[in-house]
């Protein structure tokens, strides 16, 4: 699949939601854990070399489940193909933990449906359309009920 | 640099609703031939197939730090995605008509993730904020969203670090530049009365992770504060040579455009030869009769006498957009102009 490259790089040294060292395995018959430098940019996770500047990979991040495996350790998996797991290690539990709520937090379909349920909360309470002063409330993306969760 | 295809080809063919879908041209990198394929829009994500039943799609275009514009290329209903860095690509598309390129274009524009989040932490905020009235205090928090596996949207602690840039600019500059909450769009771009004049605004530093700060209140309209600009004559004919402070004002426009590249209208000849100079400072709005023209707005023969009738008060002002020529208009007269940079940051 063709994909704009250069882009992608250089969305890769942008500013990180979250960065750190932390030893990742990728689900490929005979792989370890390595150490790498993992970086969260909006829905993508780079994972790069410690030493390097470009990523060795990106994953985006969305249908996607995160899952806590033992300790220190979670997991990122893909809904059509749950059982390939790239796994990180972390230094703590809290990191570990931080990593899970991030990373959960970090797709774009997820803030959809925070955005639809905020909308609808805000609409409950005030009788108001909140996305009208944006003029995005037609959006068949922004609809309660049309998504298919 | 590896990518994790076969997630991304079931993420662009699963049956989640996309947020655009449709024919497009779209035209080719070396050969200017265009290929009629089938694209979907995912998020941030616009995937192209081969077939509208393919089974993979044939590439992807990540649309973080992109910016949409209409462009003249010649052939009709055409827009081109472009990106900031030195040697990115730009992908020109040609829609099959009128109204599915401004569907287009419109998606395309806020396509973004940080499009996305500047929305929801801005709704987050209203929400926090009116549970926290008189309703209550804190004991009403936000239910989790229906159907989510994951933890209740609460406010988060500390806000991510941003890297602060304009909604449609991604690109990564070295000022910070201001934080603005979503613009108004103009359903319809017809000027009726004329704009209020806005109260001085103060001057505003960029402050990161506030999107709202812009907004005075929920209805008001929506400003983005430019920094003290020295007025450049303009030039006679656009893209003659540009000097530090017509690349100023091109940075200044390139964002407006980035952020009205809905709207586009032809320049009239004598709007051109307007010349302004000498220091001001202004502050630009946009609002909702925002003076953005259209092609064949409704009730407009010309653009020129849109442009009379919509003259904005002290303050206001009028952006022309014409491929790449911009002119931004106020008081009566023309205050700058200047050829849009590609991928112009704010």
């Amino acid at each position: 699949m063709r994909y704009n490259e250069r882009e992608l790089l250089s969305l890769a040294r942008q500013p990180a939601e979250k960065a750190a060292e932390i030893l990742m395995r990728v689900p490929k018959k005979g792989s370890v854990l390595k150490k790498r430098l993992v970086k969260l940019v909006v829905n993508f996770l780079f994972y790069f070399r410690t030493d390097e500047a470009e990523p060795i990979g990106a994953l985006l991040l969305e249908h996607c489940r995160i899952t806590k495996e033992e300790e220190n350790v979670f997991s990122i998996s893909f809904i059509e193909e749950p059982e390939r797991k790239y796994c990180f290690e972390c230094d703590s539990e809290q990191q570990c933990q931080e990593w899970i709520e991030a990373l959960k937090r970090a797709s774009y379909e997820f803030m959809r449906r925070s955005l639809i349920f905020y909308r609808n909360e805000i609409q409950k309470m005030t009788g108001k359309d909140p996305l009208e002063q944006y003029g995005i409330s037609e959006e068949a993306r922004f609809q309660l009920g049309t998504r298919k969760q | 640099m590896k990518l994790n295809e076969r997630s991304l080809a079931f993420y662009a063919t699963c049956d989640s609703p996309a947020d655009n879908a449709g024919f497009l041209y779209k035209r080719g990198e070396r050969h200017t031939a265009y290929h009629r394929r089938w694209f979907v829009l995912k998020g941030n994500m616009l995937f192209y197939f081969e077939e509208r039943e393919s089974r993979e799609p044939v590439g992807v275009i990540v649309l973080e730090g992109c910016t949409v514009e209409l462009c003249d290329s010649g052939e009709e209903f055409a827009f081109a995605i472009r990106f900031g860095g030195a040697k990115s690509r730009t992908y020109v598309l040609a829609a099959e008509s009128q109204a599915a390129m401004e569907a287009w274009v419109k998606s395309l524009s806020r396509a973004s993730f940080d499009y996305m989040r500047l929305v929801v932490r801005e709704l987050e905020k209203q929400l926090v904020e009116m549970q926290r009235g008189p309703a209550g205090g804190r004991s009403a928090k936000p239910a989790a969203p229906e159907q989510s596996p994951e933890r209740r949207p609460v406010l988060p602690g500390a806000l991510p670090k941003e890297n602060g840039c304009a909604v449609w600019n991604n690109a990564q500059g070295t000022d910070p530049p201001p934080r603005a909450a979503a613009p108004r769009w103009a359903s319809g771009c017809d000027a009726e009365a004329s704009p209020r004049p806005p109260p001085v605004p103060p001057r505003r530093r960029a402050s990161s992770g506030d999107p709202a700060a812009a907004a005075e209140s929920p209805g008001a309209d929506v400003r983005w504060e430019c920094r003290e600009q020295e007025c450049t004559d303009v030039p006679a004919v656009p893209g003659s040579g540009a000097g530090p402070a017509k690349q100023k004002s091109s940075r200044i426009l390139g964002a407006l455009a980035a952020a009205a590249s809905f709207g586009s209208g032809a320049l009239s000849p004598h709007l051109r030869a307007g010349q302004a100079s000498g220091k001001r400072r202004f502050c630009i709005r946009l609002d909702p009769n925002l003076q953005v023209l259209k092609p064949g707005v409704a009730g407009c023969s010309s653009p020129c006498s849109e442009a009379e009738r919509a003259r904005p008060g002290p303050g206001g002002v009028l952006v022309l957009l014409q491929g790449d020529y911009a002119m931004i208009l106020g008081g009566g007269q023309v205050l700058t102009g200047g050829v849009l940079r590609r991928g112009g940051r704010w």
